[in-house]
């Protein structure tokens, strides 16, 4: 289970609302320290293009963002993003994840991210072994600290 | 001499993937293919998911000629190699 502060986890509905504007979809990434596997302590915002039913992040970013936290000695541990209405892993998601590695988690939040800020009918899944995606419980998948 | 003997005398590289780094011996005649093959498994990535993924020279564009020796393709030792997704994204269009 990711752990990550309040803090962070509102940034990323902040970053989804208003780079979404409730009308295209958005994605942040979370990473933590490379020595925490299981701590979120910051949220990124990708280079990416949008529209109402995709998105997608810049290649080129992903590898300045990775050389960036390896400096710092940060890794990637969730990727969050939003759809326009019901949340749930598309052949899309499921296609061009970001990470591919057992364990990564994925979250989908539903309606552009503009209902409150909280998990209610947010959907997660975690990369299996196999790097396929295997559905978790989004309350087994990240605890919000207060 | 053994090859675990002779290994470390072999050029080297660094990959990145997800921020995390791993060195990587080559050979003078390995293919760019064998390379990204031998990254892809120090990381864990599994079989299934290499085709989204490809290995960059450290200008984070150029990718690593698969068919080519190493070398030839522009592969300098000590030096930090990229290995990241062609092509990330996702979103509710099927």
């Amino acid at each position: 289970m990711i752990t990550l502060a309040q803090e962070v986890f509102e940034d990323s509905f902040e970053h989804l609302r208003a780079c979404g504007a409730g009308c295209r979809e958005c994605v942040v990434v979370w990473a933590g320290p490379a020595h925490q596997p299981d701590l979120v302590d910051e949220v990124i915002h990708p280079r990416h293009t949008a529209s109402a039913v995709a998105y997608d992040i810049d290649p080129q970013w992903v590898g300045e963002l990775w050389l960036a936290l390896a400096d710092r000695g940060k890794t990637l541990r969730a990727q969050v993003h939003t759809h326009p209405g019901p949340a749930y892993h598309s052949g899309r998601d499921d296609t061009h994840g970001l990470v591919h590695t057992e364990g990564f988690v994925s979250i989908v939040i539903p309606r552009f991210a503009v209902g409150p800020v909280g998990i209610a009918g947010a959907f997660a899944t975690t990369r299996t072994a196999t790097g396929g995606w295997s559905e978790i419980n989004v309350t087994d998948a990240i605890s919000v600290l207060p | 001499m053994s090859s675990e003997t002779a290994a470390p005398s072999r050029p080297k590289i660094d990959v990145n993937y997800n921020a995390l780094t791993e060195v990587l011996h080559f050979t003078e005649h390995e293919h760019g293919h064998a390379l990204f093959e031998h990254a892809c498994k120090k990381f864990g990535i599994p079989r299934e998911s290499r085709a989204e993924l490809a290995l960059y020279l450290p200008d984070n564009t150029t990718e690593v000629p698969a068919d080519l020796p190493v070398e030839q393709g522009g592969v300098k030792p000590d030096t930090t190699l990229i290995l990241r997704p062609r092509g990330p994204g996702g979103g509710a269009r099927e």
